[in-house]
């Protein structure tokens, strides 16, 4: 046990000028390493080890203007805010932007092996990317990156700067008026609770557990840290704004991905159509169609299987890769489509659909990474930032690992002596694990009105059936995670435009006046829904 | 295809037999697969009909990548997500990793694993980045998943503190690729301690890999470079 930590009775933990941060995964691990070259302590909450976070499962890369080169950095900024339609703080995404190339060459200073081509880094040209910029390891650089940061850690571990609490989950916050005191966690193997005092980085990861057996992400992304903070006045923003990847596949209680990397390198989508194989993004978008946004190739996935003359499955032809981009870099997604499909993506194409791939919502966040609490601060995928509508392939790691160090860094500047006292928690609550049939249930209802296109009847009718279910049902966790399922149908409710991710049938144009970040707040006991502009100031409809 | 899912159970101090009864017409079904959906049962029976508790496990990724769902397969350690059912017979027997201590169920205590590499010092004292000629070792090295499989099959490896088994070699490895003068023999010695000298080269290990790292190859890499510096050692005598 580290010496900065002194044990008290009653499994209360008292600390001082320690920072607790929850998750580990890459938000979570470069929130540390930045804390620790701060000399600042932290103790790092996860349910599981490091090693076992969805972090590993990224595939297609990290994108980064490794030139340097002002307008090849410009073109990275242009095509993130192409991509999120605008509706990212165009401030946060030139700040991360600019510091890519600094934060790939950070992770090869920490040995992460990064593809090399004749002595100089190997890119490749994610969807939505004008030009070949994204860094990668096969299809594991989430797991190399991962390897390298874990690595670093465990130093800082041995000389007692970050102390580990795996097997540990969040239950909620302990909140002072508006400040945030510290929070309350669980240890999963043995039940007992315990009181943690500091400033807090949540770095918890996606909601795909509000979408059980429909999401590529990690089965322990069960959104409860979200939806528990939500509950105690945490804002969240942008949550209608949920990414569908173009190509997964159906594995054992998720959805698996095909990495996107198999279209950078010539595999491309079609559909039967009569007798023909029809490359439909080809046609619409011309040579380069494979390789369009994530949600634009999804809406067209969506236009062509309603048509009468087109058959269903959506086929990932990837027979034409060549044989040493197959043995040199899509290696492992071969094995995937072998091990869990029983396909050889070299000779058959593969059958796919969209999934939930990620939430460009979250946590609302400055561009400082703090929430509206004081000493309360969110990065990674939680939280709500640099994606605007719809994100770009390798911005994932690179917004989780950059937005780790600003969240770290901002703490750092704000940290203060905490009282020694125990703070009481005001919910009171022990949460037991929620039944698997309420959150399949759960998961159910948003499905059907948070798809890909949306209208209004469906999301009311979900609406209506949240709020029944919210009222009847006495379960904290269950409520807690009904009021973000709330706050997410309202949200693409109160969104009357098709803008990124969120396609409204009943509102099919992008509307400048929505050029605004959806806020969800939950206050004297309801959901309540505002729009703010990214300067800041906000307009309440409801 | 109806199979029968013998578990072990451990709930509070009682470790038990109980087996379901489980019907699929799926092929390719897992057995992590089997798991989910018995969990969905509501309530869920054994074939006596007696109410169960959940099963409890650990699992995140499904495909592969992050080792939690490690356990007992008919007694062979594997990957839940990765094992198939239709390979095995009528009654398939799930157990516990039993080199590490059960908390519940299938889920075990595997902070052992994470000790170790403190032990091992892996990490990087320097700052790399790997040279391109030790790219593929490293990215290779990277690939571990600190799942246990190789500790459970391991007829050396006994959970103490002197044998610290396969889960520390390709950690090691990677930070062998990097390192430079005093830090690469600094890991040496602590490969030689803490791994060379205990392994009984049986490399069943090798066998169980649910990454398939090639062990033993990294291994003779790792011995190849004492032999280099016992031989430099003797020059310089």
């Amino acid at each position: 046990m580290a010496a900065f930590m002194n044990w008290q009775q009653k499994g209360q933990k008292i600390m001082n000028e320690t920072i607790i941060i929850i998750g580990a995964g890459f938000g979570g691990l470069s929130a540390a390493l930045t804390l620790a070259e701060r000399d600042c302590k932290c103790v790092l909450v996860s349910r599981q080890p490091s090693e076992r976070a969805q972090s590993v499962l990224a595939e297609g890369g990290i994108s980064g203007a490794l030139s340097q080169d002002a307008e090849d950095i410009f073109s990275h900024y242009q095509d993130t805010m192409k991509a999120g339609c605008d509706l990212a703080d165009s401030d946060a995404v030139r700040r991360m932007v600019q510091f890519a190339p600094e934060i790939i060459r950070q992770l090869k200073a920490l040995g992460a092996p990064f593809q090399m081509e004749s002595g100089t880094a190997a890119l490749r040209k994610l969807g939505g990317h004008s030009r070949a910029r994204t860094s990668f390891a096969g299809n594991s650089t989430g797991k190399v990156i991962m390897t390298a940061l874990i690595d670093e850690v465990r130093k800082k571990e041995v000389l007692g700067i970050v102390e580990r609490l795996p097997h540990h989950v969040f239950e909620s916050l302990l909140l002072d008026g508006e400040n945030c005191q510290g929070c309350i966690i669980r240890d999963c193997y043995s039940g007992q609770k315990m009181t943690l005092y500091g400033s807090v980085i949540l770095a918890s990861g996606g909601m795909s557990g509000l979408f059980p057996g429909k999401a590529t992400g990690g089965l322990e992304n069960d959104g409860n840290v979200t939806a528990s903070v939500f509950r105690q006045g945490v804002e969240l923003g942008n949550l209608e704004f949920i990414q569908y990847h173009p190509t997964a596949v159906t594995g054992a209680g998720k959805k698996l991905l095909v990495s996107e990397s198999a279209r950078s390198h010539g595999g491309r989508l079609f559909i039967k159509r009569g007798t023909e194989n029809w490359y439909f993004l080809e046609d619409f978008y011309g040579p380069e169609g494979n390789l369009v946004t994530r949600d634009t190739a999804v809406k067209k996935m969506q236009e062509v299987s309603e048509r009468e003359d087109c058959e269903l499955p959506i086929y990932l032809d990837m027979t034409g890769i060549n044989k040493k981009v197959w043995e040199e870099q899509l290696f492992e997604l071969r094995g995937m489509c072998e091990k869990f499909l029983g396909i050889n993506p070299q000779k058959d194409s593969v059958p796919v659909e969209p999934a939930i791939h990620y939430f460009m919502g979250g946590i609302l966040a400055d561009k400082n990474h703090r929430t509206n609490k004081k000493f309360l601060y969110a990065a990674g995928e939680c939280a709500c930032q640099y994606h605007g509508a719809n994100r770009l392939g390798g911005n994932s790691i690179l917004g989780a690992i950059y937005g780790g160090q600003k969240a770290a860094e901002t703490a750092v500047s704000e940290i203060r002596q905490f009282k020694m006292q125990r703070i009481e928690d005001d919910t009171g609550y022990f949460s037991a694990p929620e039944a698997m049939d309420k959150a399949k249930r759960l998961g159910e209802i948003l499905e059907k009105c948070m798809g890909i296109m949306r209208n209004e009847d469906r999301l009311r009718s979900a609406l209506c059936e949240l709020e029944e279910w919210f009222v009847k049902t006495d379960s904290w966790v269950i409520q807690n995670k009904l009021l973000l399922g709330i706050a997410m149908v309202k949200s693409a409710l109160e969104r009357r435009e098709s803008r990124g991710a969120h396609w409204r049938a009943d509102y099919p144009r992008e509307e400048k006046d929505f050029q605004r970040i959806t806020v969800a707040r939950f206050e004297k006991g309801k959901v309540k829904i505002l729009f703010r502009k990214i300067s800041e100031d906000e307009v309440d409809v409801g | 295809m109806r199979k029968y899912i013998k578990i072990l159970r451990k709930q509070q101090e009682n470790t038990f037999w109980q087996t379901f009864c489980y019907d699929t017409n799926k092929s390719q079904i897992s057995i992590a697969h089997v798991l989910l959906e018995l969990n969905q049962r509501s309530p869920l029976k054994d074939i006596e009909g007696k109410e169960a508790e959940p099963i409890q496990w650990e699992c995140n990724c499904q495909q592969g990548k992050c080792g939690a769902c490690a356990m007992l397969i008919d007694g062979f350690p594997a990957l839940a997500c990765e094992e198939k059912l239709d390979i095995h017979m009528d009654t398939v027997e799930l157990m516990p990793l039993q080199k590490f201590p059960v908390v519940k169920d299938l889920i075990v205590d595997r902070s052992s694993v994470f000790e170790n590499l403190k032990k091992m010092q892996v990490w990087i004292k320097g700052k790399g980045p790997v040279k391109q000629e030790n790219q593929k070792e490293a990215y290779c090295a990277s690939q571990c998943l600190q799942c246990g499989c190789c500790l459970e099959i391991c007829t050396s490896y006994t959970g103490g503190d002197e044998f610290l088994g396969m889960a520390v070699l390709a950690p090691s490895v990677r930070i062998f690729s990097v390192s430079k003068g005093k830090e690469k023999d600094l890991m040496l010695k602590k490969y030689r301690r803490y791994v060379y000298e205990g392994c009984d080269e049986f490399h069943a290990c090798d066998h169980v890999c649910p990454v398939k790292l090639p062990l033993a190859q990294l291994m003779a890499h790792m011995n190849a470079q004492i032999k280099k510096a016992v031989g430099g050692d003797r020059n310089e005598e």
